[in-house]
């Protein structure tokens, strides 16, 4: 081989093998950590829940769009001040994640799993205060919440909201029978990891945006009180997951996996014909349009996929119709 | 005045194949990587990187050019699939392929490969191999940099990582296939480029557009059946995507691609083992 053939070759392997190289290193030091971290509270999911969502809330909270959505929403803000009286939690300083397992099938409930920094003796106060009562179950100390029932419009449920301090920098919210359980999950190892359908799918999204969402639909479903229409548009779906980057604006994923490919291409042609009435509706909104024309529809064989956008634009809109709402109307006898 | 080429057949026995095709690749690829068609390809694997590089550019100066959710994976995916697949794997293929013996046969020098020592698919076979080095050595870094430069953009190379491999495996696995059977194309026919282009061209397009069981007897079909980016909607490869309803599976694509390779190897081995090329002065 002349030399001139040989560098060539080396020179074309070496750009290879440095991208290969770079995209190992990121892939490693970039998607693993997180991953890592987001697999330690998942080991307090249980494997049958009906759906798993995430969110980076550091990140959202310190997002600007989430910043002009304050300014724009300032009823938000007593939100965060409720939760604060109740829980002894500042959802703006304390909470770096949050994990969330739903239990779907018409079953009310789940769990929250959050990291960040808490103020253990505050949170105490405030669940003592609201007759909560420390519990130890499995090495982790709890504050159960007095029960109270719940009823959704087909059956009664009995829940004690409460608490559990899961280890450094960890803490679990829900209902008490639901926070044992997590916590049971995390010994026997039947929780998410004993999922592989669920944990495929946490996989491909985890690491793609600074909220994301996977759920077992026919499970979803089953939820009273969901439009029947909804639910037969749903039937064919088997999967869905999305996620979400919020930043400046917010750029958003969701994919649906159906049954079949018969399935899939009904479930292209709602989310086609759904688009294209949005567009015809939108009215003469700039921003609206903007926002609507940010709607990208793709996938092949069983998947589904839909990109959007909502610019900072659409809150301008927001801010204003906010405005307009707060403003005294028209004084009365005119 | 003719010349004849020396008695068509197997070759002397004495010499294996493997050892003779790669005899026959050290000396091709030379040629076949300093001639005016690595310019061509050049010139074509550069074009996404070019198009990534202007991307940047604009971006670094703040151009909304990236709107409506589209990040850089997303627009690496469009153009892996748009023109990696689409254009630039079967069109270097044909290129190479069709070239690997009419080239020698134009040149007038197939005699003195003919006179050699060695079994005659020994040469389509280093030649072969020889196109393949030749074509990924250009095209892969070129897919790694488009990737390294677009990936970063609202996206993140992590995430992407994974679809990347992939990707690399499918464009030296289009290589293979479309390589083998323009190999054939170029053994057979007299207009073997002309031929190349109407296949890829016109009888895949074809084939993806029609319904039915036609596009089995793509390339396309089984190539495209593994790229793991979601097709475009909304754009006039919608209507490709609709034919695709139903893209085959992984080990569909893998007997595929493999039968087209097997198959269009030994049509070019036995033609060229067979013929008797006579070569006008």
């Amino acid at each position: 081989m002349a030399p001139n053939t040989r560098r060539f070759l080396f020179g074309s392997a070496l750009v290879v093998a440095a991208g290969l190289c770079t995209g190992l290193v990121a892939y490693y030091s970039g998607v693993l950590p997180s991953r890592q971290v987001v697999r330690g509270e998942l080991a307090f999911i249980p494997a049958d829940v009906a759906a798993v969502a995430y969110a980076d809330v550091r990140q959202i909270m310190d997002s600007e769009f989430r910043q002009r959505l304050r300014s724009a929403l300032p009823a938000a803000g007593s939100e965060k001040d409720r939760m604060l009286e109740a829980t002894g939690i500042d959802i703006e300083r304390d909470i770096d994640a949050v994990v969330a397992g739903l239990q779907g099938d018409g079953t009310p409930g789940g769990i929250a799993i959050l990291r960040g920094r808490f103020d253990r003796s505050r949170i105490e106060a405030a669940a003592l205060q609201h007759g909560a009562v420390e519990e130890q179950y499995g090495g982790y100390a709890m504050l159960v919440g007095r029960p109270h029932t719940f009823d959704d419009g087909t059956s009664s449920h009995r829940l004690a909201p409460s608490v559990a301090f899961l280890g450094d920098g960890l803490l679990g919210l829900g209902d008490a029978d639901e926070l044992r359980r997590a916590i049971d999950v995390s010994v026997s190892g039947e929780s998410l990891s004993a999922a592989p359908d669920m944990m495929r799918l946490i996989d491909d999204v985890s690491g793609t945006g600074d909220a994301w969402f996977v759920a077992r639909v026919a499970r979803m479903t089953r939820q009273p009180g969901l439009p029947e229409q909804v639910q037969n548009q749903l039937a064919g779906v088997e999967w869905l997951a999305a996620s979400a980057n919020i930043d400046r604006s917010v750029r958003g994923r969701v994919r649906a996996e159906a049954r079949d490919d018969r399935s899939a291409e009904d479930l292209r042609a709602v989310v086609n014909g759904a688009v294209a009435a949005a567009r015809l509706f939108a009215g003469q909104d700039q921003r609206v349009t903007a926002a609507l024309n940010s709607l990208q529809a793709s996938g092949s064989g069983r998947q589904v996929e839909l990109a959007f956008e909502l610019p900072p634009s659409l809150l301008e809109l927001l801010e204003a119709r906010a405005a307009a709402a707060m403003s005294p109307g028209p004084a009365a006898g005119h | 005045m003719e010349q004849a080429t020396p008695r068509p057949g197997a070759g002397p026995a004495g010499t294996g194949v493997l050892a003779a095709s790669m005899r026959v690749f050290d000396l091709s690829l030379g040629r076949m990587l300093w001639s005016r068609r690595t310019i061509f390809t050049a010139l074509v694997a550069g074009l996404p990187v070019v198009v990534a590089l202007v991307l940047r550019t604009l971006l670094a100066f703040e151009v909304p050019v990236m709107q409506g959710g589209v990040t850089g994976p997303v627009v690496f995916g469009l153009m892996f699939w748009g023109f990696v697949v689409r254009f630039a794997i079967p069109v270097l293929a044909v290129f190479y392929g069709t070239a690997l013996i009419a080239d020698e046969v134009e040149d007038r020098t197939i005699t003195y490969l003919f006179t050699r020592p060695i079994p005659r698919a020994s040469v389509v076979l280093g030649k072969y191999l020889a196109y393949l080095v030749c074509a990924t050595s250009v095209l892969l870094p070129a897919v790694v940099l488009t990737w390294l430069l677009l990936a970063p953009i609202d996206g993140a190379l992590a995430a992407s990582f994974p679809d990347l491999g992939v990707d690399l495996v499918i464009v030296v696995v289009g290589f293979v296939a479309y390589g083998a059977l323009f190999a054939a194309v170029g053994t057979i026919f007299d207009r073997p480029l002309l031929f190349g282009l109407l296949f890829v061209f016109g009888w895949e397009n074809l084939a993806l557009a029609l319904p039915g069981q036609l596009r089995r007897a793509s390339v396309a079909h089984y190539l495209q059946g593994l790229v793991p980016h979601a097709m475009p909607a909304d754009t006039p490869l919608d209507v490709l995507q609709r034919a695709m309803t139903g893209a085959p599976g992984v080990l569909e694509c893998a007997l595929g691609l493999g039968l087209v390779t097997v198959v269009g190897l030994l049509i070019a081995a036995r033609v060229v083992s067979n013929r008797e090329y006579v070569l006008e002065h």
